[in-house]
């Protein structure tokens, strides 16, 4: 590659090229958010649960 | 060894120890993909047939190895899990399911892409894409079967015969292409006589395909820790970990 419009153009092929890797970051970036979420949430209710079981115990 | 192996796949001591893993996993994860990326958009030569189409072969070969990569891997902790009764395999294995159906979803997709402008067609119902779709379909077959199975240790056990029956796909996926004819050109770089494709090409696909091995490992851990948050949250060592 030479330049930036180069890049896009991919030889004609941007369609296609930039395409695959546009689905292949968004498909990356699922893969890390899905189980952050999930920590997160499963986090949340832990810590509600043990603020439940402090105040049952007094 | 296999003393060994039982410490480690204690839930309390692997989820301390994945967790200082975890960010190296990330960082040198990152690194790779963006070096793999400038050597194969920017440095590497366009192809004398294909143009600049054949960039999408950085993404569609790492992640069609890692279809097959992560299956064996699945089937090896899969046979651990029945032998040895390892509990962490079992998670291991439900863990790396959806990691495993995302890169056979990735190499698809990229391939069809590929297709369109190369073969004239974004599908054919050929030996290597049959069975490449069918291992799509083993991938969901496992986290189906995995959700409909409420008692955790027969959930593992039966995803686990599961996963060793269908590893019979495996070999007739990687040899698809030698048995039958078909549109899919044959390997170029896993061939016994050293591969065929230029270093410039070379470097940044073995770079991709490291950066997604990484990417495997980084994801599985997270889920399996993700699986120990759920199954151990009544334990006093997790309720000590997360008070500090």
């Amino acid at each position: 590659m030479m330049n930036i419009e180069q890049l896009i153009e991919m030889g004609g092929y941007g369609n296609y090229v930039w395409p695959a890797y546009g689905i292949g970051l968004a498909v990356l970036l699922l893969n890390i958010i899905v189980p952050l979420y999930k920590k997160q949430q499963m986090l949340k209710s832990i810590i509600e649960a043990q603020h439940r079981d402090k105040k049952n115990d007094t | 060894m296999l003393r060994f192996l039982h410490q480690f796949a204690s839930p309390p001591t692997f989820y301390r120890r994945s967790a200082q893993l975890l960010p190296w996993l990330a960082v040198s994860t990152l690194l790779l993909i963006l070096f793999g990326l400038y050597q194969g958009l920017w440095l590497a030569p366009p192809d004398y047939q294909q143009g600049d189409s054949y960039r999408i072969m950085f993404i569609h070969v790492p992640a069609a190895w890692m279809s097959l990569f992560i299956y064996m891997v699945m089937a090896f902790s899969a046979a651990v899990v029945l032998i040895w009764r390892i509990k962490l395999a079992g998670d291991f294995v439900i863990a790396s399911a959806p990691v495993g159906a995302s890169f056979t979803f990735l190499a698809l997709i990229t391939g069809a892409i590929w297709g369109k402008p190369m073969w004239g067609t974004w599908w054919v119902w050929d030996a290597r894409l049959t069975s490449e779709l069918i291992l799509l379909f083993i991938y969901m077959g496992i986290i189906a079967l995995n959700n409909a199975i409420e008692d955790k240790q027969l959930a593992a056990k039966a995803v686990g015969v599961f996963v060793l029956v269908g590893v019979v796909n495996i070999p007739i996926i990687h040899f698809s292409v030698e048995w039958w004819s078909t549109l899919h050109q044959g390997p170029t770089v896993t061939k016994l006589d050293g591969p065929s494709i230029h270093q410039s090409m070379l470097i940044p696909l073995l770079a991709m395909a490291l950066a997604f091995k990484l990417f495997y490992f980084l994801v599985a851990i997270m889920r399996v820790q993700n699986r120990i948050l759920s199954d151990e949250q009544n334990k006093t060592w997790l309720k000590r970990l997360l008070i500090q």
